[in-house]
């Protein structure tokens, strides 16, 4: 280090301790508050003010949650996750006024209809079901607000965001559309399962009936909606987003998860760490594995709070291998794999290390110590093992 | 034996002469931790302004680490690290952030948004105006270096790379605020 690095150094540090007085003096004058409407005073008790704050929160979605929470409770029962996390869409060879309850479908009934490579169907009521790009151009060679459908894979955050309400596109406009400027939330949608969950602008929920929830989905989307008008200064933003009007399949026994199951996964993890059974996530449990789950994924997630070592924290499952490659591209599959740098997901405390653990289209969420032992090793490889033998 | 009460008779992260925890063992509840984590909300809205790039973000990003930690408490086994537990919710919900915000807000760098007290020191309104010139992870790791004080190895932990890079990041970053403060 020269002196030039000294003195910047000295520079940077006196700064810093100018910075520290600085926000000492800002918060005796001015509480913290949250997104400049709810003052959030820290002491006396937190505790209670964020169970305020959840059950606020809970209210807001709790109309998704419930739909949620039933059928994935469902999925344990008949073992078909993904498809009976979803609210109850219809096949896509039903007729329009037809309502089948997705876990219905069998493979002898969807097998003959022509899917995608990933499992969403090719055409819905004798309309194509485009792809994402596909839905993109149409913004520009759509002539009017005509509704088609397109095929995509849906991630929706449950909890909370506190730094980024809801926005109106033009804030001088006080109709215009609301949008959520943070990058996909909480809606985010996929080309591919296990992609990038995002909108980008290009498209909007604010005018979405009904429930979605993460998974494959049919939407029916249009563009140049009428009501761009509202937009005020941003028409021509509003004008070319893809509307989402609704979702009209969410998924069958062909988007299920692949070769594992929910059910696998369970039994998998209870075999090796029994005192944390896993569960769907739903809003009572969230956050017991960290705060931010796999997008895309079905989450488990320990009923109880864990922090031991060699104690599996959650699982997340892709719908197939493929796309939990595409979701973790940069862990290596297997007990090896979880070994290394790569798979380290999230810091834990002064000794633990919450590391993926990944087998075909599950990714386990382990705790195992910073530097894992030998009979981290051994146990990784029991989990492995655990779930291979559910096959 | 839990983390908070474990707080109560080490307390090693508290200053020299300090104790932000009560000492009647029956009494460290909802309050208790409340007050553990508001003596760190200082150094955390500082950190924060450091991490995110106007006031409001930095305060929302403040608030949400204390939520989480609120939420994760008796996930801490080693109260000692309270502090460093602390700063690694906020850098990850930091760049978390800023994956988010990526598409809608195109932060002007010289744009400086100041504290609610009037007439922040020019070299804090110069210091702000440098860092958010940073790479974010570089950001990140002086903030937690100069700022904070954490040594190299607890910088790495908690921002869960290796010592190396921490190090790399801490030399560029300290080189770019030596162009940008004009030091040369």
């Amino acid at each position: 280090m020269n002196s030039h690095d000294d003195q910047t150094e000295a520079r940077v540090r006196a700064a810093f301790a100018a910075e520290l007085r600085q926000a000492e003096s800002d918060l005796e004058l001015s509480p913290l508050k949250v997104s400049s409407r709810k003052s959030y005073r820290l002491a006396g008790g937190p505790e209670l003010r964020r169970s305020n704050r959840v059950l606020g929160v809970a209210a807001r979605i709790a109309a998704v949650l419930a739909v949620v929470i039933l059928a994935s409770a469902a999925t344990l029962m008949v073992a078909r996750p993904w498809n009976s996390a979803m609210p109850e869409t219809q096949s896509p060879s039903a007729s329009a006024s037809e309502i089948a309850s997705p876990s219905a479908a069998t493979p002898s009934a969807t097998s003959s209809i022509p899917r995608y490579s990933d499992g969403i169907p090719k055409a819905w009521q004798g309309q194509p079901v485009l792809r994402w790009a596909d839905a993109l151009a149409m913004r520009t060679t759509a002539k009017d607000d005509a509704p088609f459908y397109v095929g995509v894979w849906l991630n929706v955050e449950l909890g909370f965001n506190f730094g980024c309400p809801n926005e109106p596109v033009d804030p001088s406009a006080p109709n215009s559309w609301a949008v959520n400027p943070c990058y996909g939330w909480p809606y985010g949608i996929s080309a591919d399962a296990g992609g990038p969950y995002e909108l980008g602008g290009e498209a909007t929920f604010h005018f979405l009936q009904g429930d979605v929830s993460t998974g494959p989905a049919i939407l029916r989307v249009h563009v140049h909606d009428p009501r761009a008008t509202l937009c005020g200064n941003q028409k021509a933003v509003c004008d070319s987003m893809i509307v989402v009007e609704s979702a009209v399949w969410t998924g069958d026994s062909y988007t299920d998860p692949k070769p594992f199951t929910v059910a696998d996964a369970i039994a998998a993890a209870g075999a090796v760490s029994p005192q944390t059974p896993l569960e769907l996530l739903d809003a009572s449990n969230r956050g017991d594995d960290g705060d931010e789950i796999l997008p895309g994924a079905i989450a488990l997630t320990c009923g109880a709070i864990a922090n031991s070592d060699m104690t599996v924290r959650g699982a997340y499952l892709m719908p197939s291998s493929e796309a939990m490659t595409r979701a973790l591209p940069d862990v290596q599959p297997g007990a090896d794999g979880a070994m290394l740098p790569s798979a380290k997901r999230d810091w834990g405390d002064a000794s633990f290390w919450n590391r993926w653990l990944v087998v075909d289209n599950v990714a386990f969420s382990v705790y195992v110590r910073e530097e894992p032992s030998a009979a981290d090793k051994a146990w990784l490889a029991s989990l492995e093992a655990a779930l291979e033998a559910t096959r | 034996m839990l983390a908070w009460e474990i707080l109560q008779v080490t307390n090693t992260d508290a200053g020299p002469g300090t104790s932000a925890f009560p000492q009647n063992p029956a009494r460290l509840d909802a309050a208790g931790l409340g007050a553990a984590l508001e003596r760190h909300t200082p150094i955390l809205l500082a950190a924060a302004r450091a991490l995110v790039r106007n006031e409001a973000d930095a305060r929302d990003l403040v608030q949400t680490t204390l939520e989480i930690a609120t939420r994760r408490s008796t996930e801490l086994r080693d109260p000692t690290t309270l502090r460093s537990w602390l700063l690694a919710i906020q850098v990850r919900e930091a760049l978390r952030l800023r994956r988010r915000l990526a598409w809608f807000v195109h932060f002007d760098p010289a744009v400086v948004d100041l504290g609610v007290t009037p007439g922040p020191e020019p070299d804090i309104i110069a210091l702000r105006t440098a860092l958010r010139r940073l790479p974010p992870r570089a950001r990140a790791a002086v903030a937690l270096h100069y700022l904070v004080g954490l040594p190299v190895t607890e910088v790495a932990r908690v921002m869960a790379i290796s010592e190396n890079t921490t190090k790399g990041h801490l030399k560029a970053g300290l080189a770019r605020l030596r162009e940008e403060l004009g030091n040369e």
